[in-house]
């Protein structure tokens, strides 16, 4: 199978990401339109129903690395939240406490990412977790 | 409850006039429309025109089956007027999608141009180059072996003839191509016929281009539409024009029960014309987020604040804490509901003339929007309540089948109803849409009294279908709820005929312009 | 998987014959991906840059298209502002006749005859209709600010 370089996977994102992903409970796209590297990207999750993260809308950042997609993203969630992969200081998600960051291959993507991070919200352990008040950023 | 209406010419003629059992009431509505209808209209006999109402179209359900006759037909009639072969005169009448009488108008004038468009050629000969040139190398593989007998059409551009199927394969499989197959060559424009697909692929990709080929046939033909039902194979027929789909919203129903629009093949959406559920659904995506956002105070008990949850369809809440009575949309208590004061789909305009701050307008403007988006989707949610709460009734039903002697049928009616409040709530959350379109006048007065009608009666059944059914009751319950559906079906009815009367008389002056998105 | 014996001749083809003003290397870790440079056409306004580009071969290659993009900013009414290039032949005109080598000509001669009637880059192709001499004074411009190895 040929292998797809790290530009041109990011090139489909950005297109998959300016057409809609999915529901569109998740969406993301490049922070600085201008940059020819795409390495930043700008994310948001809707948290979902019957959750303490019900209506609450989370932006995130996204860094992607010169050896992506063999290597995972650097994420961290702007909008304060309180989840167990999150560090609670700097907001930044702990790659070895969430699955697809840890068992990372390169067909993921950044759409991964923020579903897999919305489905930690409404995870059984996780849905009631007592929340900052809404829209409060990390610093 | 869908009524087939058997006419006697040509197979089954079905009205849209499908919900309406009762249909003994005004059944002769004047269906006097100002628009032209194309030449090749026929008007149908006047017995059965007099059936249809304002909201109503004539159409035909035309199975898979008949399509194909329909197609050899034409195939057959003009391969014989011009002496050609099957093949060849279905490659001509696809340029002239599908119109007899100006592909031979046309080919009588220069036979030339119009095989060369269709890439007919007669002469079997000149159809295939028969010699690769001696020094045969395949642009595509890049390989010379002379045993992959090499294939190429007139143009003489030769490619092997693995690279030929993988080329046609892609074409007809991965890119649901069937018409215009070049030759793969850069820049060359023969088109290859259908004979030449037939040499270069397998049968499984034969199969898929004849589908493609049968499928292009109805997207071809005006009058014709899939029916976007999954894994309906039916077409629906209909012959008004296109361009009068602004006046008139052309609903029809396939025989396997899915309700569309024939103009722009999405569920059905009376009273709104396809324009403006164009522009609905664009501004929706655009302000979703937004509006997500501000719905969250909505979950409340207007009175005490403990936290609601909705779990039946109906909007009448009562607080399970303070027995506080309330409308779920817009939070009223609900003993102003269902008399005369209920005015809860109509959006009070409370702002001042003067007021003329931006920020206040544009604030004003979003929860103008709001007001009619969340009545929107809310009758889409409570219509999918509805039908789980059948669904659990049913299963009631059936346990109580088993210890006592009360029959399945007997639960029956309630599918009915729940059926009646489906559609109405349908039709309830497309008078959102349109609403939120329409200008303020005398008639708009007219048109939200309808909606006011069609939901106070909806909500009522509604709150009917979610009583808990007992062996005591269900005789009682049974009348009351007949009773009650009969009344809303009446007054959707109602609604749709003024608005679609409205429409085709252009009495509604609409905020925005209504683009045809069906006319091409 | 090893790799077509298209993409191998064609590969060497590349390197024994380069097209003038164009050269393009195979990655040694993804002999799918190139590095492309296209020197700026004479009598163009990219006329003396030198543009890096990047070209993947992708698994349906030759029946689907190569991708291909600047790295380079340039400034041109068909090429939007991360290097995606609107070019029919990489589209809905390819043909699997065609190679890397016409692909990359085909991108020179579009540097040479820039079509602002069929934009990518709205800004860059308004300004080209509206002021052609003041946007082709800008891509000199950018040529000299960003395509001067």
């Amino acid at each position: 199978m040929a292998k797809i370089p790290r530009n041109f996977k990011l090139m489909e994102e950005l297109e998959k990401g300016e057409k809609g992903i999915g529901d569109g409970t998740c969406s993301y796209g490049l922070s600085d339109g201008d940059d020819i590297m795409m390495s930043n990207w700008n994310g948001t999750i809707l948290g979902p129903g019957h959750t303490v993260h019900e209506n609450r809308i989370y932006s995130l950042k996204i860094h992607c690395g010169p050896s992506y997609p063999d290597m995972p993203p650097s994420v961290s969630f702007l909008s304060r939240v309180n989840l167990p992969c999150v560090n609670q200081t700097t907001g930044e998600v702990d790659p070895q406490k969430l699955t697809c960051l840890r068992n990372w291959n390169r067909n993921y993507g950044l759409e991964t990412v923020l579903t897999d991070l919305r489905r930690e919200m409404a995870s059984p352990n996780n849905r009631k977790l007592p929340q900052p008040s809404e829209g409060t950023m990390f610093n | 409850m869908s009524s087939a209406t058997v006419s006697d010419d040509d197979g089954y003629t079905v009205t849209s006039d499908f919900e309406d059992y009762h249909s003994d009431d005004d059944a002769s509505v004047d269906m006097d429309y100002d628009y032209e209808l194309t030449e090749d209209y026929e008007l149908g006999d006047e017995a059965h025109k007099q059936h249809l109402k304002a909201h109503e179209i004539e159409f035909r359900v035309v199975p898979l089956s008949d399509i194909l006759a329909e197609q050899s037909a034409a195939t057959t009639q003009v391969a014989g007027i011009l002496g050609l072969s099957a093949e060849n005169a279905s490659a001509l009448l696809r340029i002239f999608k599908w119109n007899k009488e100006k592909l031979l108008e046309r080919y009588m004038e220069s036979p030339e141009d119009i095989l060369q468009r269709a890439g007919v050629v007669l002469n079997p000969v000149q159809a295939l180059a028969w010699h690769p040139p001696n020094d045969f190398l395949c642009a595509i593989c890049f390989g010379d072996d002379s045993t992959g007998s090499p294939f190429g059409l007139r143009c003489g551009h030769f490619f092997c003839h693995a690279c030929y199927e993988q080329y046609v394969t892609q074409k007809v499989v991965e890119e649901g191509e069937c018409r215009d197959i070049l030759c793969p060559e850069s820049g060359c424009s023969v088109v290859m016929d259908e004979q030449a697909i037939r040499r270069t692929v397998k049968p499984t990709a034969i199969e898929k281009y004849q589908r493609l080929q049968d499928r292009a046939y109805v997207s071809d033909v005006d009058s014709l539409r899939w029916c976007p039902a999954p894994n309906c194979e039916n077409a629906v027929e209909c012959r008004l024009p296109h361009s009068c789909f602004t006046m008139v919203v052309p609903t029809v129903l396939c025989t396997c029960g899915g309700k569309f629009c024939f103009g722009c093949s999405l569920d059905d959406h009376q009273p709104a014309p396809c324009g403006l559920v164009k522009l609905w659904q664009k501004k929706c995506a655009d302000d979703s987020e937004t509006a997500n956002w501000i719905m969250t105070h909505t979950k409340e008990c207007s009175n005490c604040q403990s936290t609601i949850e909705k779990n039946g369809g109906c909007n009448h809440m009562t607080c399970r804490k303070c027995r506080h009575e309330f409308c779920w949309v817009c939070l009223g208590s609900w003993t102003e509901h269902g008399t005369n004061g209920y005015s809860c789909n109509r959006f009070e305009d409370s702002l001042s003339p003067d007021v003329q701050d931006q920020k206040a307008k544009s604030r004003a403007s979003l929860e103008r929007y709001l007001h009619y988006y969340n009545r929107f989707t809310n009758h889409e949610h409570s219509a999918n309540l509805d039908q789980d709460l059948y669904v659990q009734t049913e299963k009631t039903m059936e346990d109580m089948q088993r210890t006592s002697e009360l029959s399945w049928i007997e639960v029956q009616f309630l599918k009915e109803a729940v059926d009646v409040l489906t559609s109405s709530r349908t039709t309830l959350r497309w008078t959102y849409a349109f609403a939120f379109y329409l200008a303020s006048s005398n008639q708009t007065t007219l048109f939200e009294d309808n909606q006011r009608d069609l939901e106070v009666a909806v909500e009522a059944l509604s709150e009917l279908v979610e009583k808990p059914l007992g062996r005591d009751n269900i005789a009682d319950l049974k009348a009351q709820v007949l009773d009650k559906a009969v009344y809303v079906r009446g007054r959707r009815e109602v609604l749709l005929e003024d608005a679609a009367k409205g429409l085709a008389e252009g009495r509604w002056e609409f905020l925005a312009p209504i683009a045809n998105p069906a006319a091409r | 998987m090893a790799l077509p014996k298209r993409i191998i001749k064609e590969t060497e083809r590349l390197m024994a014959d380069p097209a003038p003003g164009i050269s393009a290397t195979a990655h040694e870790d993804n002999l799918r991906y190139f590095d492309v440079i296209i020197a700026g056409p004479t009598q163009s306004p990219f006329e003396g840059g030198v543009f890096k580009l990047e070209l993947f071969l992708p698994e349906e290659y030759p029946m689907s298209p190569p991708k291909v993009r600047f790295l380079t900013k340039i400034y041109h009414p068909n090429i939007d502002k991360l290097g995606r290039i609107c070019l029919d032949i990489l589209k809905d005109k390819w043909s699997p006749a065609l190679q890397i080598r016409t692909v990359l000509l085909s991108v020179q001669a579009l540097l040479s005859s820039p079509n602002p009637d069929d934009p990518l880059a709205n800004d860059v192709a308004q300004h080209w209709k509206e002021n052609e001499n003041a946007a082709i004074q800008t891509a000199q411009e950018w040529t000299r600010k960003y395509a001067t190895a």
